[in-house]
């Protein structure tokens, strides 16, 4: 129920950022993608962060960490576990299971976040012009591409949002109390996500140098996530460090982001790893 | 009923960090029958209970249960033994029946045959009223009477109750003691674990008694008495005045008399039966006044006390 408010919370800051941003700038091709990236920032009109980074940052971490943090110790304090355990069933299935279905959650918050910022886009002139926008340009309806890329960007949160399930299940594991598995987690993520953006910010701005902590900074999740998430939906602009004129085509984009890809499933994969085996070694008593 | 080894060990053990919590540990449990296991906390009751379900791998030694080896087929262990931990839980979103249906779920049971078998059971452990409430409303009571009831869905060959009573009023204690009592009629052996001496002594046929993790003794409660006290199995007190050690003579030569102390007044007999008859008897004959005359029948309390005292020497 929250995280359903918090899905349509998304989607709104991404309609207001995208919305005043796009009456700003007017660019050629993909404006219905600029819907998921365009953000505002500007002294007059204030910040708004734009619905891949909110996404990336903010919404997917948690939705992750929500559905992680206590798939395991919960069931053992409430005893629940060493009934199931006892059970002829084996013991991966319970982790595989508790795995499968928060990944279903996740695939329906995210699709309602996406599908609330479409369905507000296709809206955008009526709506723009009710809430005093001027609409900027003609909207077209999203062409066959733009739904590729959205699509793989679907795909590439479900993966991000995979990553901090397994994260936050890890330590659901490995601690008894929901509290503490909570707040190691949550510690991770502001550390991971904010903390680093914050990080590589400073350094942005002080030096122009890639030092190695820069590059350290760079396999953490939330920058590959919005990185590749960036280049998949926003072609024109900056890429995974290069700027390019024309819009790159869709294989392009695919080949640019290939090693986010590759980085942030491996990264899931050793998470969900590691759960798995602490769950398999450990004894799980009733007391 | 014919009676087979349902469950039996073999120098079964477990470590932990070098600490040895169970320490080869022999005893069997036969189909049809009562096994209590008792010991104090911290006995090593949970963690064998753990090896023979293969929950936890053995140090050294091994189970066999109903002809398989826990460690090597956990899940054909779990198939055919119920199970219910010290502290049970349900899904408090869930009600009684879907609670049960799952369970029933997981061990491939088809929903016809587990809906009449969960009717049944929660019929037999009282809970008809409560079917279709959410467990989170259910009372301690409840909540450990549901818990037997879902050890009991897979129709098990035998069920593992630790501490069943943990936590319950008297009325509760009862309720649940006479519900386990009639699970042997239907073929069902019963493994109790329990630190309460008169809740085993009241249902069990056999007892196992367990301390830092060996096994000090395993019989029936009425063996048990005559091993721990080399002597019978009632104690008998006579207060009398100025006994004389003539008297003490004759009432220790008299059949079935075993042992005769004197302690002041009041002459202490352990006898096989009670013999209260012919010790007034005796006592009248040789002219000796009875003041006073008490017969006790020896509890596994005596017993539990006596072996523990033992052990601590």
């Amino acid at each position: 129920m929250i995280v359903f408010l918090v899905a349509v919370f998304t989607s709104i800051i991404a309609y207001y950022s995208a919305a005043e941003g796009i009456s700003l700038r007017i660019t050629g091709e993909f404006i219905f993608l600029r819907l998921f990236t365009t953000q505002i920032r500007n002294w007059e009109l204030g910040f708004l962060i734009s619905f891949v980074n909110f996404t990336a940052l903010f919404f997917i971490p948690l939705i992750g960490i929500s559905l992680g943090f206590d798939a395991i110790n919960k069931e053992r304090t409430s005893g629940t576990l060493s009934r199931i355990v006892s059970q002829p069933v084996f013991r991966d299935t319970i982790i595989n299971a508790k795995f499968l279905a928060g990944l279903a959650v996740l695939a329906v918050m995210v699709t309602i976040a996406l599908f609330l910022t479409v369905g507000y886009g296709v809206g955008l002139r009526s709506v723009a012009s009710l809430l005093g926008f001027q609409p900027p340009i003609a909207f077209p309806p999203p062409g066959a591409e733009e739904l590729i890329r959205l699509f793989i960007y679907f795909a590439f949160s479900i993966i991000y949002g995979a990553f901090w399930m397994g994260l936050a299940m890890i330590f659901s594991i490995a601690s008894r109390s929901t509290a503490t598995s909570l707040l190691t987690s949550l510690g991770l993520w502001i550390f991971l996500s904010i903390g680093t953006v914050l990080i590589l910010w400073a350094i942005g701005r002080t030096t122009q140098e890639v030092t190695t902590l820069t590059s350290v900074l760079q396999v953490t999740p939330a920058i590959l996530f919005a990185d590749a998430t960036n280049t998949m939906l926003f072609p024109l602009g900056m890429t995974t460090g290069v700027f390019v004129q024309n819009p790159l085509s869709l294989g392009q984009s695919l080949l640019d982001i290939w090693p986010q890809l590759t980085g942030l499933i491996s990264l899931t994969a050793i998470c969900f790893a590691a759960s798995y085996m602490l769950f398999m070694r450990q004894e799980i008593r009733s007391t | 009923m014919n009676e087979e080894t349902i469950i039996e060990t073999h120098n079964l053990s477990k470590r932990y960090d070098n600490i040895t919590v169970v320490d080869q540990l022999n005893f069997h449990v036969q189909s049809g029958e009562i096994f209590g296991l008792l010991g104090p906390n911290g006995a090593g009751k949970t963690t064998t209970i753990l090896m023979l379900m293969g929950l936890t791998e053995p140090y050294s030694g091994n189970a066999k249960v109903c002809g398989y080896d826990p460690t090597r087929e956990p899940l054909k262990v779990k198939r055919l033994v119920g199970y219910m931990p010290e502290k049970v839980g349900f899904y408090d979103n869930l009600t009684a029946r879907e609670n049960l249906d799952f369970i029933a779920e997981l061990n491939q049971i088809d929903a016809t045959t587990a809906n009449q078998t969960i009717d049944e059971l929660l019929h037999t452990v009282g809970l008809d009223d409560a079917l279709d409430k959410l467990v989170g409303q259910f009372s301690r009571g409840m909540k450990q009477r549901l818990g037997i009831a879902d050890a009991l869905v897979k129709e098990p060959k035998v069920v593992i109750f630790d501490e069943p009573t943990a936590g319950l009023d008297p009325e509760g204690i009862n309720q649940i003691l006479d519900l386990l009592r009639d699970l042997p009629k239907k073929g069902t052996a019963v493994i109790m674990c329990s630190h309460r001496l008169y809740e085993v002594q009241r249902i069990c046929d056999r007892v196992g008694i367990l301390s830092r993790g060996r096994m000090l003794v395993e019989d029936t409660i009425e063996h048990l008495g005559r091993e721990a006290f080399g002597g019978g199995l009632f104690r008998i007190e006579v207060e009398t005045v100025k006994p004389s050690a003539q008297l003490i003579k004759t009432l220790g030569d008299t059949q079935g008399i075993e042992r005769v102390e004197l302690h002041d007044n009041i002459i202490i007999i352990s006898a096989d039966s009670d013999r209260r008859t012919q010790i007034s008897g005796i006592l009248v004959t040789n002219g000796f006044p009875i003041k006073e005359i008490k017969i006790q029948e020896y509890t596994l309390d005596d017993i539990y006390m006596k072996y523990f005292r033992k052990e601590a020497l």
